[in-house]
């Protein structure tokens, strides 16, 4: 389900954008799946064509979703993909703490500020900001 | 110490809506309440159409009444045009009704303050359900082709095959006009602020289109056009697969099959 919420701060785009990409991260969405059309959507949600057209965009920029002509947009198996290397990855990095002895919260810490030091545009293709 | 008392208007509910409500397990809210208030009021615009089709019949009626000679010399292209009218009329009556709905539907969802929907596109045979959409295709389209092919191998004379192709083009004028009509409510926006409401909304997307398709109109052009143009024994098959089929469409659509899904499950 994707809600909007009217009073929220979060611009309307960003709202249907980042409940795509959730659902597709958590697999409610699975790869091949077709979403609705543009136009749908956005009578659907009351929004202008332009705010959903524009989600879908960075959606498909973030490799989530590509158009397939006649057939619509599509989620894409990249997705998923991205999630598993994700999963793997942290994998590693618990397997390194552990053999270095750093206990849990420093390495939580240590997560958190690489994380925040790596966001923006290129390090967080989801965020379309 | 005075005290003050502060009455809350309560929600007026009309049987009607609380009836359907109690049918499909979804609570009573607001919404729903006003969007039945503008179903009521939309279906007044069938009514001219409803008067009109009737006029139709009964001036073919009367004159079948008043000319009995007319039953000797065979159905003219005229009389099938007019007995065709009526079943064609109700079905746009409904669907401009249907339209109606519509648009006072959109009003009211453009005053809600959050709008949900499903990512997923909606489909005919997600809203109708797959047994429907059988009774919809062999109740339609199938009787376009079944009598195409009647005309083809029977009709033996001109005056036949004119008033054979005139059968054709009503029943593939209603089927044409059901298609769009279907079209419409398939693809008409979500009207709803939260989970419930979006289920009340695919309950009623289906309940529209069920009504629109019933294979009660086939069957009156067929009644009305063909009695006099088709032999019995091709006219007499095909009505009772007709009947058959609102039989099912009925029965299927109250619920009444059981182990049947009544409506293909949508993802929530």
């Amino acid at each position: 389900m994707i809600r909007l919420d009217a009073s929220s701060p979060v611009p309307p785009y960003d709202q249907v954008r980042s409940q795509l990409a959730r659902q597709i991260g958590d697999g409610g969405l699975v790869a091949g799946t077709r979403l609705p059309t543009v136009r749908k959507l956005a009578a659907d949600l009351g929004l202008a064509v332009n705010t959903v057209a524009r989600a879908y965009r960075e959606l498909e920029e973030a490799g989530l979703v590509e158009t397939r002509g006649r057939a619509g947009t599509v989620v894409s198996a990249g997705g998923q993909v991205s999630r598993q290397r994700a999963q793997q990855a942290a994998q590693q990095y618990a397997g390194l703490v552990a053999q270095l002895g750093i206990d849990v919260d420093e390495a939580v810490r240590l997560v958190q500020a690489a994380l925040a030091a790596g966001r923006g545009p290129a390090a967080d293709p989801t965020s379309g900001r | 110490m005075s005290t003050s008392t502060v009455v809350i208007p309560r929600t007026r509910v009309d049987r009607r809506t609380a009836g359907w409500a109690r049918r499909f397990g979804l609570p009573v809210t607001p919404l729903l309440v006003r969007r039945f208030a503008a179903r009521k009021r939309a279906m007044w615009v069938s009514v001219p159409f409803a008067v009109l089709g009737l006029a139709l019949a009964g001036i073919n009626f009367a004159d079948v009444i008043t000319d009995p000679d007319q039953a000797r010399r065979g159905m003219t292209v005229a009389a099938v045009i007019c007995g065709a009218l009526f079943p064609v009329a109700l079905v746009l009556g409904a669907v401009a009704g249907l339209e109606r709905q519509a648009r006072a539907e959109q009003r009211i969802a453009e005053d809600l303050p959050d709008r949900v929907t499903r990512p997923e596109p909606v489909r005919v045979a997600l809203v109708l359900g797959r047994v429907q959409l059988a009774v919809f295709l062999l109740a339609y389209p199938g009787m376009v082709a079944y009598w195409t092919v009647v005309v083809l191998l029977r009709a033996e004379d001109r005056p036949e095959l004119t008033v054979g192709w005139a059968v054709v083009g009503a029943l593939t004028l209603l089927t044409l006009v059901v298609a769009v009509g279907l079209a419409r409510v398939v693809r008409r926006p979500a009207v709803a602020e939260d989970g419930s409401s979006l289920a009340a909304d695919d309950e009623l997307r289906t309940g529209d289109a069920r009504t629109l398709i019933l294979p009660v109109y086939p069957m009156l052009v067929v009644l009305l056009t063909s009695t006099r143009a088709v032999s019995l024994d091709l006219l007499l098959p095909a009505l009772a697969a007709m009947g058959l089929l609102v039989v099912l469409a009925v029965v299927h659509g109250v619920g009444m099959l059981r182990g049947v899904r009544t409506r293909a499950p949508v993802p929530r």
